[in-house]
């Protein structure tokens, strides 16, 4: 459907997608207003991009979804978001909004109970590798422990969501 | 490799999240091709992923569908707009746009029979090529040169394929993350015709003087099979020597040029042939 570059895909894709989307992209970004451009920007790219896109590697949710939170993390990692954003950035160089870790900035429940449930060295974690696109070394720094506790508790807040969600 | 400590090393979860690095993910995409399993627990991870991502969800504002359809609408136009001038100075008729599209579209139907026609290793590989093709048949314009490369390629894909569905045995030689570098190859046998090919999916560029080479083990000796070279493209299949009933075919970088025995603290993978069927 995706692959012929059928504007009229694209529609379906956009009702069908959208809400998880800029649910995630406003989760990232933490405005509306810069929400609705990523979102824009993100639907852009998937079109773009959409002949590309191949099944033996993933599923098309899974795709279009990380083609949306890598365009929210890029725009808090830009040079004019960041700029505007001065008060927090950390001594080290890393972009890191303390209010995202111990904040869940959304008002559905459901996300609430579900992350809740997780504790919070782990839903820190996700916080920063998922929403803020850190790497392991940033996550690190960051969170101030060591590398390798940065994977284990990676593999474990995953397997956990993973039992939470089913 | 064990696929079940591959699975439980995490590496899975950090590949869903987006932190690991381009070489692990580049390892996970060969390892998913590869082993089912794996493919089957980062589809289980993927749908994880999805349903945290559902949970956040939230209508975007309704004036935003025109905002962001305009928009795509308006990359299109402007994909339109940009025209490529033909070479017409080869010939002494100007090519005509529709013959080139019954070439496109010719190729592209005889591509997805000869698809249809494999079995799933092949069947992934070629989708990336089908997937360029399709691309390119998209766009309104197609140079001379575009064409003459997809007949390249398709002529190249179907001798491979020729090759591949020829091949009475098939044999994966790769190497995890755990050893001294990752590496995964393929080594396909004709058995009827004495001919066997390599094709080379994942390995580093040899350091400045060293050089892959690849061994055969017959009767517990050593038989050289011939240097392993980076392709590139990554469905290339480069013929070497054929061997007898090998019992294990090895892979190693050589520091000294080409040698004459294997050193075991050389060898990069290996695989033997009794958990390999045949």
């Amino acid at each position: 459907m995706l692959k012929s570059g059928d504007r009229k895909a694209m529609e379906i894709l956009y009702d069908d997608y959208s809400p998880a989307l800029y649910g995630v992209i406003l989760r990232i970004v933490g405005s509306e207003e810069t929400a609705e451009d990523v979102l824009q920007d993100a639907f852009v790219k998937i079109w773009k991009k959409s002949a590309s896109y191949d099944a033996s590697k993933g599923r098309l949710f899974t795709w279009i979804l990380n083609i949306a939170r890598n365009s929210a993390i890029d725009m808090i990692r830009s040079k004019s978001y960041k700029g505007s954003q001065k008060n927090q950035s950390m001594d080290n160089g890393v972009y890191y909004r303390e209010t995202m870790v111990s904040t869940i900035s959304t008002d559905s429940i459901g996300v609430r109970e579900i992350v809740d449930k997780l504790k919070p060295e782990h839903r820190e974690v996700i916080d920063c590798v998922y929403f803020n696109g850190y790497t392991h070394t940033e996550a690190a720094k960051a969170l101030n422990i060591p590398l390798g506790t940065v994977k284990t508790r990676i593999k474990i807040a995953i397997r956990e969501l993973k039992g939470l969600m089913n | 490799m064990n696929v079940r400590e591959y699975i439980e090393s995490g590496i899975l979860e950090e590949y869903v999240v987006g932190s690991a690095s381009e070489q692990e993910r580049q390892e996970v995409e060969c390892m998913l091709r590869v082993y089912p399993e794996i493919n089957e627990e980062l589809n289980k991870l993927s749908k994880t992923l999805e349903q945290f991502a559902m949970l956040h969800q939230q209508a975007p504002p309704a004036h935003l569908r025109d905002r962001v359809l305009a928009a795509i609408a308006a990359t299109e136009a402007d994909e339109a707009g940009r025209v490529v001038p033909m070479d017409t100075t080869t010939s002494g008729t100007p090519p005509q746009k529709n013959d080139y599209f019954k070439w496109v579209a010719a190729a592209a139907i005889a591509l997805l029979l000869v698809t249809v026609a494999l079995y799933q290793n092949v069947k992934t590989q070629l989708s990336d090529k089908s997937m360029q093709l399709s691309t390119v048949s998209g766009k309104s314009e197609l140079t001379a040169d575009q064409l003459k490369n997809i007949k390249t390629d398709y002529i190249q894909l179907a001798n491979q394929v020729s090759i591949m569905s020829h091949c009475d045995m098939k044999v994966k030689m790769e190497a995890g993350s755990e050893c001294k570098q990752s590496c995964c190859l393929m080594i396909y046998c004709d058995g009827k015709k004495q001919e066997m090919y390599v094709q080379v999916n994942k390995l580093k560029p040899a350091p400045e003087g060293d050089l892959y080479q690849l061994w055969a083990v017959v009767d517990d000796k050593p038989v050289d099979m011939g240097r392993v070279e980076i392709p590139n493209d990554s469905l290339a299949l480069k013929p070497v020597k054929f061997v007898h009933h090998a019992q294990a075919f090895v892979l190693t970088l050589e520091e000294n040029g080409y040698d004459t025995v294997i050193h075991e603290d050389e060898i990069l993978a290996q695989v033997s042939m009794d958990h390999q069927g045949m």
